[in-house]
């Protein structure tokens, strides 16, 4: 619990710059405190396998392996904000505060070890979205994204209480290990118990962007700063996955199993819609949020086949898928503030004036294509193999006639930046930060699909 | 130790290279990196000790909690294959050192990645390892059709990638259903060779591994993406595809379908020779047709390969040294032809027979050569061709004769269109009103080409004294 604690005062403090006016100092203070958390949370004194703070928090190596990926992608995501949020002077501090209580929220609900504190962390990691979502003021997209997301977010949350009160009006308890052990002394479980289970996957789903609850994500990630909307779809999503997988396994293991029906189903769904309809986008934010749906629903796959190796295979994926997104939202960002335009047209003729940025790109799009040898690949053949072991072979089959069609709309991302362009080569200004940051997550990728084992080996 | 080099020097040095823009000196640091691989591959071959076992192996834990492992070796079958791709890729890279290719860092890097990963095809001893070498050597030579490929290489180099993937799409399926018939699951050779099925699974296997071979090969009636895709890409990248690439999927009929569904493939058998057949003379009657020799060979090729893949399904030991002889001597022809193809395009802009002719009063470097290959390639006795083609069609022979007529009526046909095609091109009046010698560099790629030609004609020994004892003992123990 280091990293929630030094966040959290890091958070506080940078809400003080802003009042302070000491802009200047506002980025390297934050990276310097999340690199600090990011250090801390590997301390052995942050390990505890008992549930500490009267059984709030448990801060196992589930939670340890979850906080340092949400850390780890969050220290990407702001080096890259540095370039993003140059003009805006106002509110610095603030927005990077807001950031830092988001991934706190997000540790939270990965270490947490009660309904409760489950409910907290979830709101802690939304409220701060809600907010950031709208933080390009002048711009009528983005007003709408923060509210839509918003008013969603806040009617799905009703849900999620709603569970929550009926799991605990029948075992008594919000403790993890309370509510587990009423329901295996609970012959026949109680009607009551289920729907409240099913309410807190609706919350989940929504969370992920799962079909049937899907809808807003296109129109939230398209409107979002693409900052932010590279924040939501890799720390938040990895942070709701954590999460509901936290409650799977230690809440309601004893139950589980009659859920993975639904969760099949639901994942089937989710791969089929994402992928059809990110075929036709030509926006590329818009495309990468039907690309995160198609890839949220691979990752149920792990959860319908949830065994002993599940936790490090969704870790695996969501780090890797995490990593592809940062490295094609840093492209974008880098040919947007030449363009001006969020198509993908817009790439054209990047590979004639930015070799290295291309071949970023064609890595991070191979790897969500699910190329051998990438680490993309890797991370869908484990999910796979997960759904296979309870027995869901039509599942598989469809996922994989899917990640098919994932090879066309992923290569025409590609293949557009080889065009060459009708009107010269446009020109991207050189930036060290961007450089630096997508040269680093490009050997990531690489090193994590040639040697998985690092996070891949079933903690 | 050796066989992890020979992967990875290649790989690694690809790789680097596409990093760093290509400047004058990056097609020499290229043909470097292959020529050393070249070296090693035959410093191997040479110390290859010609027993049924695998040699030069590697093992080590690579993903223990999927059950796979990095194993790496070669056997009889593989060190000829070895042999193969990295003797002829030194001569794909030499024969693009006169040209001045746009993004050279990129187009040589991809180049070695797809020669590295093919080797790595030909020696994975893991099944895993092997789909994933399968698929690494898919990319570059996706990338060499898009980014250097002439006219409509776009929608080419897609349908190419998405054909192949669907092919290995389905293969996967069947190498994970393979996995998980062991308990923890387990891609190792040994523990897949061993795994005993069904009738419906392993025909299952059979089809889901066929269809992604009978695609790559590619046989009748999967080859639709073949005559756009040699015929569009840079001719560098046809050579790879022809030469080399096709025979991984040669190869893997051999390596993994024989062994793993042999009964499914007694049962299924005789229908996909009957379609390869059929397939052969197929091929033949519509090169005859073309008018554009790098089709007219695109489409010979669909014959040549044919034939060795229904030699294969045979499952004798003669089909099978039959194919090993035929693979090597048709990378060889192939090459040769296209290095021709591409000779005639830059010293007239054309393909088109039509528009040839004469060429033989101007070029005599040039005609002998080419007319060397082309004996070769319709299997005259004492070239490469002919000892290979000959222990095929008497191994389809010996099964059932119809076989052998439909196959024979395609090699027949073969010279026809061969022979048509050179009087067209070299004889007659003259219709070019230039046409330079062979220059160096020409003579570079193409006398080694007719050295190989004769020398396997009339020692077809070299290469089954390796490949021999391998197939025995693979057919032993079917």
């Amino acid at each position: 619990m280091y990293p929630i604690i030094i966040l959290s005062l890091a958070g506080i403090l940078s809400m003080f710059i802003g009042a302070y006016k000491l802009k200047k100092l506002a980025l390297p203070a934050v990276l310097v405190a999340t690199l600090a958390a990011f250090v801390s949370n590997f301390l052995p004194q942050n390990l505890h396998d008992a549930p500490v703070y009267s059984g709030m928090l448990k801060f196992d190596s589930f939670a340890v392996n979850f906080s340092a990926v949400l850390m780890g992608i969050t220290l990407v995501i702001l080096i890259l904000s540095r370039r993003y949020y140059r003009d805006n002077h106002e509110h610095l501090g603030d927005i990077y505060a807001l950031f830092l209580f988001s991934v706190v929220g997000g540790m939270i609900m990965v270490g947490s070890y009660n309904l409760v504190m489950f409910f907290v962390g979830l709101e802690i990691l939304s409220i701060p979205l809600y907010i950031l979502a709208t933080s390009e003021r002048n711009n009528l997209l983005s007003n709408e994204a923060g509210l839509k997301y918003f008013l969603m977010g806040s009617f799905i949350t009703v849900f999620l209480l709603l569970g929550m009160v009926l799991i605990y009006g029948m075992s008594g308890s919000f403790d993890f290990g309370a509510i587990s052990a009423y329901l295996s002394s609970t012959p026949e479980t109680p009607v009551l118990v289920k729907l409240g289970v099913m309410l807190i996957m609706i919350a989940f789903i929504f969370k992920i962007s799962a079909a049937p609850f899907h809808f807003w994500a296109p129109d939230v990630y398209q409107g979002s700063p693409a900052v932010i909307m590279v924040f939501m779809s890799t720390v938040a999503k990895t942070a709701a996955f954590g999460g509901f997988l936290r409650f799977l396994t230690q809440a309601i293991a004893p139950i589980g199993d009659s859920f993975t029906p639904l969760l099949a189903v639901l994942s089937a769904l989710t791969i089929t819609i994402g992928n059809l309809m990110a075929l036709n986008q030509n926006n590329l934010k818009r495309l990468l949020a039907f690309s995160s749906i198609a890839n949220a629903g691979y990752v149920m796959l792990a959860l319908v086949g949830l065994g002993v190796n599940s936790s490090s295979t969704v870790l695996y994926y969501m780090l890797v898928y995490s990593i592809a997104n940062v490295i094609t939202i840093a492209v974008y960002l880098t040919v947007k503030e030449s363009l001006g335009s969020g198509s993908i047209d817009g790439l054209k003729g990047l590979y004639q004036s930015k070799p290295l940025l291309t071949f970023c790109l064609v890595l991070a799009m191979l790897s969500l294509a699910g190329i051998p040898p990438l680490a993309g690949f890797i991370g869908k053949y484990a999910v796979f193999v997960e759904a296979l072991h309870n027995g869901y072979a039509w599942l598989v089959v469809l996922a994989a006639l899917n990640s098919a069609i994932g090879i066309f709309y992923y290569f025409r991302v590609m293949r557009t930046a080889f065009q060459n362009a009708e009107e010269g080569p446009v020109t991207v200004p050189y930036v060290l930060g961007y450089s630096t940051v997508l040269v680093i997550c490009t050997l990531v990728l690489l090193v994590l699909g040639i040697f998985p084992n690092v996070v891949l080996n079933g903690w | 130790m050796l066989t992890t080099l020979l992967l990875f020097i290649p790989i690694l040095g690809g790789f680097l290279l596409t990093l760093i823009p290509g400047t004058n000196s990056t097609r020499w640091q290229a043909l470097l990196l292959s020529l050393v691989a070249a070296a090693l591959s035959v410093y191997m071959a040479s110390s290859f000790v010609p027993t049924g076992g695998v040699q030069f192996e590697a093992q080590s834990e690579w993903l223990p909690m999927l059950g796979i492992g990095y194993h790496v070796g070669a056997d009889g079958i593989s060190m000829v294959m070895l042999l193969l791709t990295n003797l002829l890729s030194p001569l794909i890279f030499l024969s693009t050192v006169k040209h001045d290719i746009a993004n050279r860092g990129l187009f040589y890097g991809l180049m070695l990645i797809m020669q590295g990963a093919m080797t790595g095809v030909f020696v994975a001893q893991d099944l895993f390892l092997y789909y994933i070498f399968w698929e690494l050597a898919l990319i570059p030579a996706y990338f060499l059709v898009l980014l250097w490929g002439s006219g409509q290489h776009r929608k080419t180099a897609m349908k190419f990638f998405i054909y192949t993937l669907v092919g290995s799409l389905l293969m996967l399926v069947a190498i994970i259903f393979l996995s998980q018939q062991w308990s923890p699951a387990s891609f190792d050779i040994s523990n897949v060779y061993k795994v005993s099925l069904s009738p419906e699974a392993e025909t299952f296997v059979l089809l889901s591994f066929m269809l992604a071979y009978a695609i790559k090969i590619p046989v009748f009636p999967f080859h639709t993406w073949q005559p756009d895709t040699y015929t569009q890409a840079p001719t560098a990248g046809t050579m790879l595809l022809s030469g080399i690439m096709l025979k991984m999927g040669l190869y893997s009929m051999i390596r993994w379908v024989l062994p793993v569904a042999p009964n499914a493939l007694q049962e299924h058998g005789p229908w996909m020779i009957w379609l390869m057949v059929i397939g052969i003379a197929y091929a033949s009657v519509i090169a005859i047709q073309q008018k554009d020799l790098k089709r007219l060979f695109a489409y010979s090729s669909i014959a040549h390969v044919g034939l060795i893949a229904a030699g294969i399904l045979t499952a004798s030991t003669e089909g099978l040294t039959g194919s090993m002889l035929q693979m090597f001597a048709h990378g060889v022809n192939a090459i040769g032809l296209f290095y021709i193809c591409a000779i005639l395009m830059e010293r007239t802009q054309t393909n088109e027979i039509a528009q040839l002719g004469g060429i033989r009063n101007i070029a005599p470097w040039f005609a002998t050569t080419y007319f060397v290959v082309l004996l070769g390639s319709v299997a005259l006795p004492l070239t490469n061709g002919f000892p290979g083609e000959f222990m095929l069609l008497s191994s389809l022979f010996k099964q059932n004769w119809v076989w052998s007529l439909v196959a024979g009526s395609g090699v027949i046909l073969g010279a026809v269109y061969m022979f048509k095609s050179y009087q067209g091109v070299m004889l007659g009046e003259t219709k070019v009103s230039a046409f330079p010698d062979l220059d160096i560099w020409d003579k570079a790629v193409l006398v080694p080409i007719v050295i190989a030609i004769v020398l396997m004609g009339l020692f077809p020994d070299l290469i089954t004294r390796i490949a021999q004892p391998s197939i025995e003992q693979l057919l032993q123990s079917l």
